[in-house]
């Protein structure tokens, strides 16, 4: 088990979000997870990298025989977890190259491994630059500084690929993506995967999903993972909508 | 600083000013803060006539220079100390300093014109421990060292001889260069300009002095290393850089000093004359010791620093970083009188802790479509003081001037101060000024997606400080950038490195 | 801090203080009120002390105030001005009117004050001294004015103004429209005004200084000092237009006390006097305070105009915007200099200044010093500040539509 969730409460400024999430990830499996504007989606994401604006009330995580909740962010992000962030912050004055090769030595070092210097980082940057379709002086350019919001997003992709997480969670990386930035980055995303990655695919649409096929698919409302399912359940959310199984979840209780 | 129980209480917002403040508060280690026993000849402290007249004397001045000294010393003996910067400082003891120290050695009484094998081996200690090369081999840059009053070495003078440069320490040129000293000295800056330039020109005890003839690109970085070792002493440099017609100059300067408990005073004076068509790239990294937690015993820093663009397309660019002192009162200018001459000024300015720095430029435009640049950024973590000051000035000659200016502070925290004071003065319809200020802090956001990819918070934080002031840095030779960017995250980070 | 001044004061200045402390005394036998005879001769003590202000007084370095302290003008006045004179400066829009002749209220040029609707009230400053208690009011913020030298000024001189209310959740609808005239020359009106927002109250201020003479030996002196307390939720809007012949004098300073989710609209027009100088202190004494604070100004022949804001950011989540337009022709000179200091528990803050400057001929010239002092870490603080003559090729190309060259660099300057 890569990632285990139980009872998962949380909380931003006293006002509960999270309500008892449970969920569990195996290694290389690619999980959806769904829901309506407000259910509490983004706030996973935050939680499981650690934002501190979150306060967690209850539960624990599991994360590959670890506490996740007792690591610091960065922790968590050398021993393997990445966020896409809905929104990639801006850094003025700061390469992509400084910033990258930073990190990747980070994570390096928390694998025993020894830092890579700048031209061995150029070449292992290389194929991943293409993948991406990003321009050729990505590397020189700020991070994120003048990019337009498709090009955040795959950044966010790029730096994926560099770090090669175990987890990845991909917080509407679909949101705000014009057609062929969503086919360049869920083209990213496919060739990543492998048996030893995992995918928490956040997001309100099943237009990413189209392209990533993931294993399961969780719908969360109001804090808790009301329904899982297979690939199937997307279409059932194409046709359904959220409300049909809201109601039938509000039933239930 | 013990507060943070404090602080958490003013700023429930956020804890990241708090974690900023915890890791700011820890000790820093000033790795420069080590003392250099050996033995000096140092002056009883005090000073009058009799002390200026003594200084002359040691360094068996002309009588011209002895006169330029009293001239300067009666003149400063009418002025008052300036206390309109932002910044509080008790008034000083000008009785309480010692004005002449220096390392007894046979290379050091300025009257002799070969330095080299000669110099005292603890000084010479204290220098390489600084890394600053003293013999010249396997560098490209030439040395002027000065310890306390007076300059102990200047690598490759030879080499630079034979194409006509002269680089040596004030005390010798004005021995060996008199007329060229007395063409120069003043001109730019006249020992009446201000209470501590008239100090300076009164008791001035040693500097660079450096000349590069017609149509000469000097080859080598030529760079000053000040150093201030006995306690309660003042080192009042002067520094002339000429650079005549068609001629090139990178000029480097760095500073630093043990870590004492009674403030040390530094007030130099550096003028700098660019002649038609040459360049002068003035750059300054000052380190000069802090003082402790309070600031107690930091050096004292009154500099007047200033360059006239003499000839047509005359080109004059400072670059600073200014990390250290207790107090920093220095604003390089630049006068551009030549037509299309051009002054650039690049800084960055971190204070942490109760530093106080009130730094900025003046550009003052006389000539036709004179232009200049300026570019500031300040930081200001701790308890600290940090304002830019600033003057751009068109007079009615200055046809088609134009003038850029960006001023761009940081808070780290929020107990320190930032302030900007740009004045403009423009008396030419036909100028251009612009000017844009912003300030800002380390965003919450930008924190956290630097530590989402697994970067600790030391090196997020010192990496989006450096990504503030790449604009000023990447103005600086490589190896000062690459100094600076160092010292930006010690002087931030207390003991992390 | 307070470093004790000591003031040399030249002889023509000496002369100048000498006559302003007589039409004090002038002013203490015409109107006796103890309470504001003691609130002049607080002001006497401190004015005989600094006198005027010289071009060494950093504040006072591009506004020289040499020529000024030359004239001898005088605070009591008998004047003669009818309705008919004052046609010309009346705006088109409906408005309750009221007019203060040489800085005293005129009853019959007025409106009838007693027909302003429920909850509002006006009063002459003069008619508060004759109220016992109300007079108090008036030196509330006596200690801060009396820092401003010509705020000393006015508190010696003080003579009349007005005081205006508006009660909680009152909205006045129609303008309340000040008319400042300066009927004969030599005069100097000193008037102190009071307006108080209560909670949730809105109003809208217009005020207007002119002159009945455009006569260059026809010299005035005119200093405000309006004090403005917006409680919570208040809406002000002041608009000021300044015209006074082009030899005389205009200085205004307004205190304005913000208190939470008040805002705060002013916008000065800067057109006449030889020498003026508007500024606004502003304290955002509360929090989510909004307020904007723009001016334009035109200078023409001698002219300085002088425009200044010094706005305190003292509370959370204040947002303060400004822009400062100055148009400069001839031998004029534009100041501009503006301070925003954000407090440390002024987090949030929103601070935006901006400063654009045309110059239009060879002789003109512009001094400005846009300032930021910040103690808070969590804030956005910007200013920007450009100053440029006209671009010959948007002249060109209108000329190139067919229109004359100083009709292109009229409608050039009015689209600034």
């Amino acid at each position: 088990m890569l990632l285990k969730v139980e009872n998962l409460q949380a909380q931003i400024d006293e006002k509960q979000i999270l309500k008892g999430l449970n969920l569990e990830v195996k290694a290389g499996e690619v999980h959806a997870i769904m829901g309506p504007n407000g259910a509490g989606k983004s706030t996973l994401a935050s939680v499981l990298a650690g934002r501190d604006d979150y306060e967690v009330t209850a539960g624990t995580v599991d994360f590959d025989g670890e506490d996740l909740l007792e690591l610091a962010p960065d922790e968590r992000a050398r021993k393997g977890l990445f966020l896409a962030f809905q929104y990639p912050v801006e850094i003025p004055g700061v390469s992509n190259k400084l910033f990258m090769q930073t990190a990747l030595n980070g994570v390096r070092a928390e694998q025993g491994l020894p830092p890579l210097d700048m031209f061995d980082f150029d070449e292992y940057a290389k194929d991943k630059i293409e993948l991406l379709n990003m321009r050729d002086d990505l590397l020189e350019r700020s991070v994120n500084v003048g990019f337009s919001g498709g090009e955040k997003k795959r950044n966010d992709i790029f730096q994926m690929a560099l770090l090669a997480p175990k987890l990845c969670i991909l917080d509407e990386t679909d949101s705000g993506l014009d057609i062929d930035a969503l086919g360049l980055v869920a083209n990213g995303i496919n060739t990543l995967r492998s048996p030893d990655r995992s995918f928490i695919v956040v997001t309100h649409y099943q237009r990413l999903l189209n392209y990533i096929k993931p294993d399961y698919v969780h719908v969360l409302y109001d804090g808790q993972i009301v329904k899982s399912g297979g690939f199937e359940l997307v279409h059932e959310l194409e046709e359904f909508g959220y409300d049909g199984i809201i109601q039938k979840h509000e039933q239930a209780q | 600083m013990t507060d943070s129980a404090q602080i958490t209480e003013l700023n429930p917002a956020g804890t990241q000013s708090q974690e900023i403040d915890s890791l700011l508060s820890k000790n820093k280690n000033y790795k420069e803060g080590f003392v250099t026993t050996t033995t000096v000849e140092t002056f009883d402290k005090g000073l009058d006539e009799a002390t200026v007249r003594a200084i002359s004397a040691k360094k068996n001045e002309p009588e011209w220079m002895l006169d330029f000294r009293l001239k300067a010393f009666h003149h400063w003996l009418t002025l008052e100390e300036p206390h309109w910067a932002k910044m509080l400082y008790i008034p000083l003891d000008y009785q309480e300093y010692s004005y002449y120290s220096a390392p007894e050695c046979s290379a050091c009484d300025g009257s002799t014109g070969s330095v080299g094998n000669e110099i005292d081996p603890e000084v010479a200690k204290a220098f390489a421990e600084l890394g600053v090369p003293l013999t010249g081999e396997d560098s490209n840059v030439a040395v002027d060292a000065i310890f306390d009053s007076i300059s102990v070495s200047t690598t490759k003078r030879e080499d630079l001889l034979e194409l006509g440069i002269i680089f040596c320490s004030f005390s010798e040129a004005v021995h060996d260069y008199p007329e060229l000293v007395q063409k120069y000295m003043g001109t730019v800056v006249p020992y009446h300009d201000n209470f501590f330039a008239a100090l300076n020109s009164a008791v001035a005890s040693d500097g660079t002095f450096v000349y590069i003839p017609e149509n000469v690109r000097c080859p080598l970085d030529l760079s000053t290393y000040f150093r201030i070792n006995e306690a309660k002493t003042g080192q009042f440099e002067r520094t002339i850089v000429v650079a005549d017609k068609g001629s090139y100059v990178s000029y480097l300067e760095g500073c630093s000093a043990p870590a004492r408990d009674t403030y040390q005073l530094h007030a130099a004076v550096v003028e700098v004359i660019v002649l038609e068509d040459a360049e002068v790239k003035y750059s300054t990294v000052q380190n000069w010791y802090p003082g402790d937690d309070d600031c107690k015993g930091g050096i004292l820093n009154f500099v007047t620093k200033r360059a006239i663009c003499e000839g047509k397309n005359s080109k004059m660019s400072w670059t600073q970083a200014e990390t250290g002192s207790a107090i920093t009162w220095k604003y390089p200018s630049c006068i551009l009188k030549g037509d299309n001459s051009i002054g650039e000024f690049y800084s960055v300015a971190l204070t942490n802790r109760r530093q106080q720095a009130d730094t900025g430029t003046k550009m003052t435009h006389i000539g036709k479509n004179t232009s200049s640049t300026i570019i500031s950024k300040g930081l200001s973590a701790g308890r600290s003081e940090n304002t830019y000051r600033g003057l751009v000035k068109i007079l009615p000659s200055a046809e088609g001037a134009r003038n850029f200016t960006q001023c761009d502070s940081m808070l780290i925290g929020d107990k320190c101060g930032a302030h900007t004071f740009p004045y403009i003065e423009v008396e030419n319809a036909t100028a251009q000024v612009e000017h844009e200020a912003t300030t800002s802090r380390i965003g919450d956001d930008q924190l956290f997606y630097c530590k989402q990819r697994g970067i600790s918070e030391q090196d997020a934080i010192s990496m989006i400080v450096n990504g503030f002031c790449k604009d000023v840095l990447s103005e600086l030779p490589l190896e000062f950038a690459q100094e600076t960017e160092e010292l930006l995250s010690i002087s931030l980070e207390g003991s992390v490195g | 801090m307070s470093k004790k001044i000591i003031r040399k004061i030249s002889p023509m200045a000496q002369q100048a203080v000498d006559h302003y402390i007589e039409q004090s005394l002038l002013l203490n036998a015409a109107f006796t009120n103890d309470k504001v005879i003691a609130g002049r001769q607080r002001a006497q003590a401190i004015f005989a002390q600094q006198a005027f202000p010289v071009s060494r007084d950093e504040d006072w370095k591009y506004t020289k105030l040499t020529g000024f302290v030359q004239n001898r003008f005088e605070s009591l006045s008998q004047h003669s001005v009818k309705l008919d004179d004052l046609h010309a400066f009346l705006p088109p829009y409906a408005v309750t009117k009221v007019v203060f002749v040489d800085g005293w209220f005129s009853e019959e040029l007025s409106d009838d004050l007693s027909g302003l609707p429920k909850g509002v009230s006006f009063e002459s400053t003069r008619d508060v001294f004759e109220v016992p208690g109300a007079t108090d009011q008036l030196f509330r913020h006596e200690d801060i004015i009396n820092k401003t030298p010509f705020g000393i000024l006015n508190s010696l001189l003080m003579a009349d103004g007005y005081y205006l209310q508006i009660s909680a959740n009152t909205v006045l609808e129609t303008p309340i429209f000040v008319l400042y005239v300066q009927s004969q020359a030599n005069q100097m009106a000193t008037v102190r005004n009071h307006v108080v927002l209560e909670e949730n109250a809105e109003m809208t201020l217009v005020e207007q200084f002119v002159s009945l003479s455009a006569d260059e030996s026809f010299k005035g002196c005119t200093n405000v000092v309006t004090e403005m307390d917006i409680a919570k939720s208040a809406r002000m809007k002041q608009i000021l237009v300044q015209q006074q012949n082009h030899s005389s004098y205009y200085f205004n300073n307004q205190f304005i006390f913000q208190a939470d989710q008040s805002t705060f609209n002013t916008f000065y027009t800067g057109l006449g006097s030889l020498i003026s100088r508007h500024q606004n202190h502003l304290f955002m004494d509360g929090e989510h305070i909004e307020n904007r604070q723009n001016s334009a100004c035109l200078g023409r022949g001698q002219q300085t105009m002088d425009s200044r804001t010094n706005t305190q950011h003292n509370q959370v989540w204040g947002k303060s915007q400004q822009l400062h337009k100055y148009v400069l022709d001839d031998s004029a000179v534009g100041v501009f200099n503006g301070m925003i200091r954000v407090d440390r528990l002024a987090q949030k803050t929103d601070g935006q200044m901006d400063n654009k400057n045309l110059l239009l001929s060879t002789k003109a010239k512009v001094d400005c010093k846009p300032q930021l002092e910040i103690y808070a870490d969590d804030v956005k603080c910007s200013h920007g500040s450009a100053t440029g003559q006209i671009n010959q090729d948007q002249i060109f190309y209108l000329q190139a539509r067919g229109i004359r060259r100083s009709k292109a660099i009229e409608m050039i300057t009015q689209s600034f």
